[in-house]
């Protein structure tokens, strides 16, 4: 397998992924699957269902990427059924509506996917060494999953916050595996860069496109799986610190798994443009209120410092791995 | 440009993601150290009990850890919100 090959194939698929989010946008508002982006001081409309063109942008690039490096095949594959049974549970969520503690339990299911391919029950932790999880590590990876899926659905509140995070976390995680010389995270990686790369394009402020349920608990579940697959189960949790703090924050102060349509006050409220803390207790804390306690902000700013945050979780993440890994 | 993107607000988030890292390096030490290491030869049900206390008592420092981590970020948010 040659790295051009697999470059050239991720262009074309990322290339067709593109067309698809550009030849859905007239029909999906021709339909009105469209909503308010309540964070702008203008009527900005976005397409809510962007998991439909997100999910064939991420077949056609694992699609693409298992012709071009065939002994990876398994895995693709086991990536891909991931991905499908993550967007089918978010579009049942997007239409019918799932509450909180059952999506805890479903967002285990697209799990199975991963049981497909060959997994190692021996993960390796920072300052613990090698252990091993013969029993454990089959009942604690559809919970990852599940938290993973659902951490990514909770932070996807702002234009472009979900894929940049990701695609920093995924360059992360190539980056250490280059420092370990392992090269099968980065071909499990590539694809989902090429995929979060075009859909990115389209989220950035103003977005064109939102993610839905269906989109963003397919984005969490997927890098769950990359990250299970290549034995980078704890690097990715560490990556994922503000992540963690945003759904951790979230479910203890709201005391459970409450939908964000039945809270009886919102975390944040918006006035001409700009994103003030509520002051209501009952109001959840969440990472945007967190980041708006003291002076409003305006969207832009936000998604920048949430960005930062991540680079800095990644970096520390990457130097956990490194300096403290066994 | 920067000092606008590093306001207080952002550094208190910081510090919660630095003090989130702390913890889960914190936990580890305890798995290390603290928990009794799985020695060869013993039968194969005290391996089981031991692994399943050690993934008990784990699981239980980190949600304690977590606990903490919320205890925290909740006083700083009320704290600066709703000044005294």
């Amino acid at each position: 397998m040659h790295l051009h090959t697999m470059l050239l194939s991720q262009i074309a698929a990322s290339t067709l992924g593109f067309l698809a989010f550009r030849h859905l946008e007239p029909r999906f508002k021709a339909i009105g699957l469209t909503g308010i982006d309540v964070h702008k001081n203008w009527d900005h409309v976005a397409i809510e269902f962007g998991g439909i063109p997100l999910l064939l942008t991420l077949v056609a690039c694992y699609a693409a990427a298992a012709i071009a490096a065939s002994c990876m095949s398994r895995f693709y594959l086991a990536i891909m059924l991931v991905a499908v049974l993550s967007f089918t549970l978010g579009m049942l969520d997007d239409v019918a509506g799932i509450s909180g503690p059952v999506k805890g339990v479903v967002f285990t299911l697209p799990s199975v996917g991963l049981f497909t391919a060959e997994l190692n029950p021996y993960p390796r932790l920072p300052i613990v060494g090698m252990t091993r999880l013969t029993i454990f590590y089959f009942i604690i990876i559809p919970i990852y999953v599940s938290v993973v899926a659902n951490s990514a659905n909770m932070i996807d509140v702002m234009n472009g916050v979900l894929p940049s995070t990701c695609i920093i976390m995924l360059l992360g995680g190539i980056l250490l595996a280059y420092f370990k010389g392992s090269t099968k995270p980065i071909l499990l990686s590539v694809p989902m860069l090429f995929t979060l790369a075009v859909y990115l394009y389209y989220n950035w402020f103003p977005a064109k496109y939102f993610a839905g349920n269906c989109g963003s608990h397919m984005i969490g579940a997927v890098m769950a799986g990359i990250a299970i697959l290549s034995g980078l189960e704890f690097y990715l949790v560490m990556a994922m610190l503000p992540y963690v703090l945003n759904s951790f924050s979230y479910l203890t102060s709201v005391k459970g798994f409450l939908e964000r349509t039945r809270l009886e006050a919102r975390p944040v409220i918006v006035r001409s443009g700009l994103i003030y803390a509520n002051k209501d207790p009952r109001a959840p804390i969440t990472l945007v209120g967190l980041l708006t306690s003291t002076s409003p902000k305006d969207e832009k700013l936000l998604i920048r410092q949430i960005v930062l945050l991540s680079v800095f979780s990644t970096v520390l993440s990457i130097a956990t791995e490194v300096l403290l890994g066994a | 440009m920067l000092n606008h993107l590093l306001d207080s607000d952002f550094i208190r988030a910081l510090l919660l993601v630095v003090y989130g890292w702390a913890l889960v390096i914190a936990a580890l030490l305890v798995i290390k150290f603290l928990i009794i290491p799985i020695k060869p030869g013993r039968s194969l049900l005290i391996m089981y009990i031991v692994g399943i206390a050690k993934v008990v008592v784990s699981t239980a420092i980190l949600l304690a850890m977590l606990y903490v981590w919320y205890l925290l970020s909740k006083r700083i948010y009320f704290k600066r919100i709703i000044p005294a």
